[in-house]
């Protein structure tokens, strides 16, 4: 088995699973956006 | 657009589905083809084939996530176009750096040709990643499905690289194992 049979297979993996991979770094984005806007109270 | 909508024109035949995919998802699909192909052209080129497949597919197909469906379109794509033009020599993007990490998982270097090792394959990784759980599943999927750099997996998590690089070595090591098991490497 060569390394890039992994990646092909791979591409067999639940579209769920990778939608979620990619959703994760969206909201990671936007707390980080919305934590960056909160003002800072000492 | 909804993406029922915009499956709806590809079942009309409606050529306002291709611009449609475009707009919503062409971006999406560039940064999957750029990462494995590393060239503005052949990103470009693998795009539209990914809308020809996808207006030939569709119908009879009716895909449930058309993000995912023109994703995993545009990275097999980009996966064979990067397998013809490297098939001698190595080139530069995050393709090189992701073969030699899953290299670690294999010892044999023969092509998987028959079509049913080729799907026991797939079954056997797909239930691996499905039993990973939390930021080691979605971390192992930027690297190998999405092929995003370590950097960009950082930012994207807010990780440190030791970090990415030390659960991407351990879930390689428990993919290695489980490819052992089934007999594959």
């Amino acid at each position: 088995m060569k390394a890039d049979d992994i990646l092909v297979a791979l591409g067999e993996v639940d579209a769920t699973l990778v939608k979620s991979a990619k959703k994760s770094r969206r909201s990671n984005k936007r707390i980080i956006i919305a934590l960056s806007s909160m003002p800072l109270v000492l | 657009l909804k993406d029922e909508k915009i499956v709806s024109l590809y079942f009309e035949r409606s050529e306002q589905a291709i611009a449609e995919t475009s707009a919503k998802y062409g971006k999406y699909c560039y940064s999957i083809a750029y990462n494995i192909l590393y060239s503005d052209q052949d990103a470009e080129e693998s795009v539209n084939d990914t809308y020809m497949d996808a207006w030939n597919s569709i119908p009879p197909h009716r895909p449930t996530i058309l993000s995912t469906f023109l994703g995993k379109i545009t990275r097999r794509i980009s996966i064979d176009k990067w397998r013809k033009a490297h098939a001698k020599k190595r080139g530069a993007g995050e393709m090189c750096g992701v073969i030699d990490e899953l290299e670690e998982c294999i010892t044999d270097g023969e092509s998987i040709e028959d079509e049913f090792e080729k799907r026991r394959l797939a079954e056997v990784i797909s239930g691996f990643v499905s039993s990973l759980q939390g930021a080691e599943q979605k971390v192992f999927l930027c690297r190998y499905w999405y092929m995003d750099s370590v950097l960009s997996i950082c930012k994207q998590f807010g990780f440190s690289e030791s970090k990415v690089k030390s659960m991407l070595m351990r879930t390689r090591e428990k993919l290695k194992s489980i490819l052992e098991e089934e007999g594959f490497a």
